[in-house]
């Protein structure tokens, strides 16, 4: 299956990606997994906040907001499906 | 729920059950807790730590059940002490609470995959548990359908749907209480950790036992959160007494690395897999998620302009509100006083002590009182936004330019919790993770304008800012000089926030991470709830600390002197009041009155103190009565508008036909005769009481949220100079303005 590597703050709004793998030494980072983001989950970018950051997703039902300075730390991958529709 | 398995709980016999209510964040468990226990709630605060301790006792099929609310959580990880502290009132190693005998897990049925986490390490807790699935309602809206027989079965507990909002389901919730206490047992099915996990937290297990020489085996689920929480709190709990702890565990650790566990991602992985395992047998939910009204309300209040401008507006609109709705309920609170004053004074002859019921107690508490629906107000105002899920839409719009200085968007509601009340604005920093970000958040919580406050520019605003409308009447001068006044501190907070990040609380940016919960409709009872009870705290205060600190002060201002004369004028003037051929004789006398009273009050202790500090508050354009009502006003700021009620009363600045504070000020003299209060006079003074940290409980909490008396103290003394020095400047370039 093709894919597309980028880190989560690259993601576009309105896009899906499935998390590959996130820094687990950050404390921020252990907090995130706690509340549902955790490599293979599917996490949908719900776009910026006003000024630029922090930025919104979606995951497990619910909506969490996180800064880009942490989104950076999460790899995340597009899926094919998500590749066509953004041809 | 069958009738047998409630009769089987006559095996409690007069014993109180003790159930623990846990859950994560917007989940309703407010709602739930105050429809169980009926509103009837006691909160006080466990000793040692910051948290909250929120009891309420209910009565169901003969059984008395004690509810423990604990505090919103995502996870039992502990971070902090103050989140070990739920641990241990689960683990019944809180000595207040004592054993639990059971968990209400409460779960917001919407996104139950997510919540069944914590629910996976309660059921490690070793306790009879049951599962609530509250907001059952927006799950069937959102065409989730839920088998809640086959999650009973899986599970092992009982579980129940609630719309706790509407009451739906309390009462089943009630049964299950009893049923799960009356089983006994905890659920057998939960998260399967791999086995040499497990043979790792039984190795710690008998390590720290024998450390701690303790007769009980210390409890397996408190060595998991040793082994996986990294310099958590339950480590750092432990270490002073298990010298060799943090080797031992640094070895745990590696060895379990090197068998190919990675830690501490196996919990949340083991956890998620066994969530979305149950989750999907159980839930059947529409493969496309639909665009909610979340999703919709969202697109435009986090709009990049919308959005900002709905925010600017909404807290406009706010104070606004505040000063044209409440101005009639103001209006009856003043008849009130003036009639309660006119029937003491009509029923007690002139002396000492019908002087100090209506000079001290009733124009001093009175003079506070008034203020009450002003202050209900903003606080239903912040819970009609907290509880619609607003609040954390603010929070992530802020947080951009909240971490230009260095705090973080959850610093924004204990920011806004300030603007009615420091001590709970204070208290709310205790969702703060970052140690730093939460020391600067609790340092400038004070300057944000809180309703104590209010009352003062409430009358300044009413007695010297022009009653005017501008653009075509919509905007009143006095609401934007009200809005102003509120802004002042949050905009001085920006550099000293600044400044402190800058100084004393260097390092890296912090985090934040936030739910942004659904919006929903305000619950009218949690709100009116919330209201009512910041209203009840207002007014015990006003009874209790102002009602004091007036009685002080007008003692002060009475003593010594003699007021014989005072009292026989009086006497004379009451004795004419009612004849309309006297009025000339009555204004000669009421003006010979005023004089003695005026020289009285300028001798008495207060007036001598007064005298002493006013050299230092005349640059400020005050004379020494307000110097002497600042000062008297350390223990709570809204204490000045009684001690002006007081000093204006005894000092017979008022005018005859008229009780009200407001006109005794805008009577008071200079003693060359010209007014004291003008417009600058009235800016400068309330600039120094939005600047100033006059407020004995803020200080108080702060010692007690940080465990020191440096930290109060260096407030008290940044925000005094502040206010000295921005009071000055008000004062000084405003008259140059105006002249």
């Amino acid at each position: 299956m093709a894919t597309v590597a980028l880190s989560l703050d690259q993601l576009e709004c309105g896009r899906r990606a499935r998390v590959v793998s996130m820094d687990e030494r950050d404390s921020t980072s252990v907090r995130l997994m706690e509340m549902g983001i955790t490599p293979g989950e599917v996490v949908e970018s719900l776009g910026f906040a006003p000024f630029g950051d922090p930025l919104a997703i979606h995951v497990r039902g619910s909506r969490l907001a996180l800064r880009s300075h942490q989104a950076r730390k999460i790899q995340v991958e597009l899926e094919e499906c998500e590749l066509r529709s953004s041809v | 729920m069958t009738a047998s398995s409630v009769a089987k709980t006559s095996q409690f016999g007069t014993r109180t059950l003790q159930f623990a209510l846990v859950g994560n964040p917007n989940t309703g468990k407010s709602t739930l807790f105050n429809a169980l226990v009926g509103g009837k709630a006691h909160t006080g605060n466990f000793p040692g730590v910051t948290v909250e301790k929120k009891t309420g006792q209910l009565q169901h099929a003969g059984q008395t059940v004690q509810l423990i609310d604990l505090p919103g959580t995502y996870s039992l990880s502990p971070r902090s002490l103050d989140e070990l502290l739920t641990v241990d009132v689960l683990l019944g190693r809180q000595p207040e609470i004592g054993q639990i005998d059971g968990i209400i897990c409460i779960a917001n049925a919407v996104n139950l995959e997510r919540q069944l986490y914590l629910f996976s390490q309660l059921a490690e807790c070793g306790l009879p548990l049951v599962l609530v699935l509250n907001m059952w309602d927006t799950a069937q809206a959102r065409e989730l359908k839920i088998d809640l027989e086959a999650l009973r079965s899986k599970l092992g507990v009982p579980v129940i749907a609630t719309e706790a909002h509407r009451g739906r389901g309390v009462e089943g919730v009630k049964d299950a209480i009893l049923q799960a206490a009356a089983a006994g047992v905890a659920p057998a099915y939960g998260v399967e950790f791999p086995g040499d996990f497990q043979q790792a937290c039984r190795d710690v297990s008998a390590f720290v036992t024998e450390n701690l020489r303790a007769d009980a085996a210390y409890p397996e689920f408190l060595c998991a959160r040793l082994i996986l929480d990294v310099d958590g709190a339950a480590e750092a709990r432990l270490a002073p007494q298990v010298p060799d702890l943090k080797q031992r565990l640094q070895d745990v650790r590696a060895a379990l690395r090197q068998v190919g566990h990675e830690l501490p991602a196996l919990e949340s992985q083991q956890r998620y897999a066994w969530c979305r395992q149950l989750a999907s047998a159980v839930v059947q939910s529409p493969t496309v998620r639909k665009r909610s009204w979340t999703d919709r309300l969202d697109a435009v209040l986090t709009h990049r302009l919308w959005g900002l401008l709905i925010c600017t507006g909404l807290m406009f609109l706010v104070f606004q509100a505040l000063f044209s709705w409440a101005e009639p309920l103001m209006g009856y609170c003043e008849t009130g006083q003036e009639w309660v004053s006119g029937v003491v004074t009509a029923s007690m002859s002139p002396g000492s002590l019908r002087s100090l019921l209506t000079d001290g107690v009733i124009a001093g508490v009175g003079g506070v009182l008034i203020f009450l629906p002003q202050i209900m107000l903003l606080f239903l105002f912040i819970a009609i936004l907290e509880d619609s899920g607003y609040m954390a839409r603010a929070a992530y719009m802020v947080d951009r330019l909240l971490s230009v200085f260095g705090l973080n968007g959850k610093s924004f509601l204990p920011l806004m919790s300030s603007f009615a009340c420091a001590v709970p604005g204070i208290m709310a920093t205790r969702v703060i993770e970052d140690r730093k970000d939460r020391m600067v958040t609790i340092l400038i919580a004070p300057l944000m304008s809180c309703s104590a406050r209010l009352p003062v520019y409430l009358l300044l605003i009413a007695a010297f800012v022009p009653q005017q409308h501008v653009l075509g009447g919509f905007l009143s001068v006095q609401g934007m000089v009200l809005f102003g006044m509120s802004a002042l501190g949050a905009v001085v907070a920006i550099p000293v926030a600044w400044l402190f990040r800058k100084t004393l609380f260097r390092g890296a940016p912090s985090s934040f991470v936030m739910e942004l919960p659904d919006y929903k409709i305000p619950s009218l009872k949690l709100v009116l709830l919330r209201s009512y009870r910041c209203g009840k705290t207002f007014v015990l205060r006003a009874g209790t600390l102002i009602f004091a600190t007036t009685i002080v002060v007008w003692a002060a201002a009475y003593f010594p002197g003699d007021h014989t004369l005072i009292h026989e004028l009086d006497a004379q003037i009451e004795a004419l009041a009612d004849e309309t051929s006297a009025a000339e004789e009555v204004s000669k006398l009421q003006s010979e009155r005023n004089e003695i009273s005026g020289k009285l009050i300028s001798e008495s202790v207060l007036g001598q103190a007064g005298r002493a500090v006013e050299p230092v508050v005349k640059p400020l354009g005050w004379d020494w009565k307000i110097g002497m009502g600042v000062l008297a006003s350390f223990p709570a700021r809204e204490v000045v508008i009684a001690t002006l009620g007081t000093i204006y009363s005894l000092g017979g600045d008022q005018h005859e036909e008229s009780e009200s504070l407001q006109d005794a000020m805008r009577d008071s003299k200079w003693p060359d005769g010209t007014p004291v209060y003008n417009l600058p006079v009235a800016l400068s003074l309330m600039v120094f009481f939005a600047l100033c940290a006059q407020c004995a409980s803020t200080l108080v909490i702060m010692k007690r949220e940080t465990n020191s008396w440096r930290w109060p103290a260096l407030c008290f003394i940044y925000m005094t100079g502040l206010a000295y020095v921005g009071s000055l400047l008000t004062y000084q370039v405003s008259r140059w303005i105006m002249t």
